[in-house]
């Protein structure tokens, strides 16, 4: 981990950001490694975004530094927007444009040629859509779009903004492959979601963010075995319906439990259940993630 | 920058709401050859004049700028190395371009055919950049397109009823304080331009080019906020 936070593509140092009085973010330290998938997790209001917004350089912070690819990206914006590929809230697409006009737009602002389109475009499954006007698109389809835009330029750095909000099961997992294929090729991620179980899923370390300050950053496993807490969940036969009891799995409560009830003959089902980020969450800022 | 305006000529020529604004002035001249009476013609056709120039120049700096934050493809665009400046000189180009076609459009729809054709263009040309001026200031000062209205009247209506048609109905005094305000300055020359009659070009010209000076400065100030627009 020393290593990585020398070598780090992104390295917040103290970091505050305020808007007026408002406090987005208060004293933020971060690291993310080459190749890593980074996952930004809190609230709305947490200061994801704020987050995200001073990586790419469209915000100043009030103190501290913000270094990507070893470059302060207010200071340099076209330096690092040229190794930096970002898939805003909102996806910022031209809704009157055709799939490939649109792409043809930003790979032509970003100096590139249309083999880089025709790339993008089978990475993220767009084949057979190119001709379609965006307007008329599932949102699913708008969502792969907007990451085939920030790859065109084939940038080491990829920033996503809540990617999955609002799709429906099946695009989201969809765009998950697409999130792997990406990491399997090296490329950095950073994801900013208030979708646990999606960092959970893809992240190789996670900061979480609350009211602007950084409480807890490591990987999912080291969280949940930090702040986590594996149970067995015991499932019996009541007087009239199931009925469920869970204990901490170190607790040999439950061993003494399953014992009576299997005598009983009422027992049912006996299960483990895996810690989760909530719990992380709940833990680490005192409140549920809403 | 060319496949930048491209793709802003694309998006305004599908956006209907733009296609409607830039039908009206057409539609209106051509009611107006048929049923207006000729004692009027000079005053409408110089009034079509500048509503042309509102509606096509102010209109594509306006609402596509107020669409853009609106949307956030302002914050996509401005995630590749296109600056500023150069979003908002194509939508300049494109708004200047537009307003002038439209201006010439008008001639064969009314009918009319000018007496001093130079003095028209000329006059056409200074009006031009002031509407894209004011649209491109207005598309940088609004958050989205539900605040390009007042009152739910586009700002751009009012903007014309303000500047335009009242002054010729007005008493001399107001008439000459309104000499030294933007667009009537336009406007006389653009009548003198159709009718042939006398006018002070120079004094119209400069009054017209320090507003449309100013304006430019103003936009300049503003035009590196967009940037950095916080949602």
């Amino acid at each position: 981990m020393i290593g990585a936070e020398v070598m780090g593509v992104i390295r917040l140092t103290q970091v505050t950001k305020r808007y007026g009085k408002a406090t987005a973010l208060d004293g933020v330290d971060l690291c993310v490694a080459p190749g890593e998938t980074f996952g930004l997790l809190g609230p709305n209001g947490a200061g994801k975004t704020t987050t995200l917004r001073l990586l790419a350089g469209m915000a100043v912070p009030s103190s501290g530094q913000v270094r990507v690819m070893e470059v302060d990206p207010w200071d340099s914006p076209d330096q690092v927007r040229s190794q930096m590929g970002v898939l805003p809230d909102g996806t910022g697409l031209y809704e009157r444009l055709s799939v490939l006009e649109n792409l043809r737009l930003f790979a032509g602002l970003h100096g590139v040629g249309p083999e880089r389109i025709e790339r993008a475009v089978a990475a993220t499954g767009l084949t057979g859509l190119t001709g379609r006007r965006v307007g008329s698109l599932s949102r699913g389809e708008k969502q792969r779009l907007a990451l085939a835009r920030a790859l065109l330029h084939e940038p080491r750095l990829i920033i996503l903004d809540e990617p999955t909000n609002g799709l429906d099961p099946a695009a989201t997992l969809a765009f998950h492959d697409l999130l792997r294929d990406l990491k399997a090729r090296g490329r950095t991620v950073v994801i900013a979601s208030h979708d646990m179980a999606e960092v959970d899923a893809l992240c190789d370390r996670v900061a979480i963010l609350d009211r602007g300050r950084l409480v807890a950053c490591d990987s999912p496993a080291a969280l949940k075995a930090r702040w986590g807490q594996r149970t067995v969940r015991v499932t019996f036969a009541g007087s009239a319906a199931a009925q469920t009891a869970e204990w901490p799995l170190g607790d040999a409560a439950w061993v003494q439990a399953v014992a009576r009830r299997q005598a009983e003959g009422s027992l049912l089902a006996v299960h483990t259940r895996e810690a989760t980020l909530a719990e992380v969450f709940l833990h680490t800022t005192g409140r549920e993630l809403a | 920058m060319m496949v930048l305006a491209q793709a802003q000529m694309k998006d305004v020529v599908r956006n209907p709401m733009l296609l409607f604004f830039f039908a009206c002035v057409p539609i209106m001249g051509a009611v107006m050859k048929a049923a207006m009476p000729a004692s009027v013609r000079t005053l409408l056709s110089t009034t079509l004049f500048v509503m042309s120039a509102y509606f096509v120049g102010w209109n594509i700096p306006a609402f596509t700028l107020a669409e853009e934050k609106e949307k956030r493809q302002l914050e996509a665009l401005f995630l590749t190395p296109v600056r500023p400046w150069q979003v908002v000189l194509v939508k300049g180009g494109l708004g200047i371009v537009g307003s002038l076609a439209f201006g010439l459009l008008m001639f064969p729809i009314l009918g009319t055919v000018p007496q001093r054709p130079l003095l028209w263009l000329l006059s056409y040309t200074v009006l031009t950049p002031f509407t894209v001026g004011v649209g491109t200031l207005v598309g940088l000062l609004v958050k989205d397109t539900r605040t390009l209205g007042v009152g739910g009247t586009p700002v751009v209506l009012l903007l014309i009823f303000a500047t335009t048609l009242p002054w010729a109905l007005m008493q001399p005094g107001v008439w000459s304080v309104q000499a030294w305000l933007p667009t009537r300055p336009a406007v006389e020359l653009i009548a003198a331009g159709i009718t042939g009659e006398a006018v002070p070009v120079a004094r119209n010209l400069l009054v017209m080019l320090g507003y449309v000076t100013l304006l430019w400065l103003l936009n300049a100030r503003l035009i590196r906020r967009l940037s950095f627009v916080r949602h």
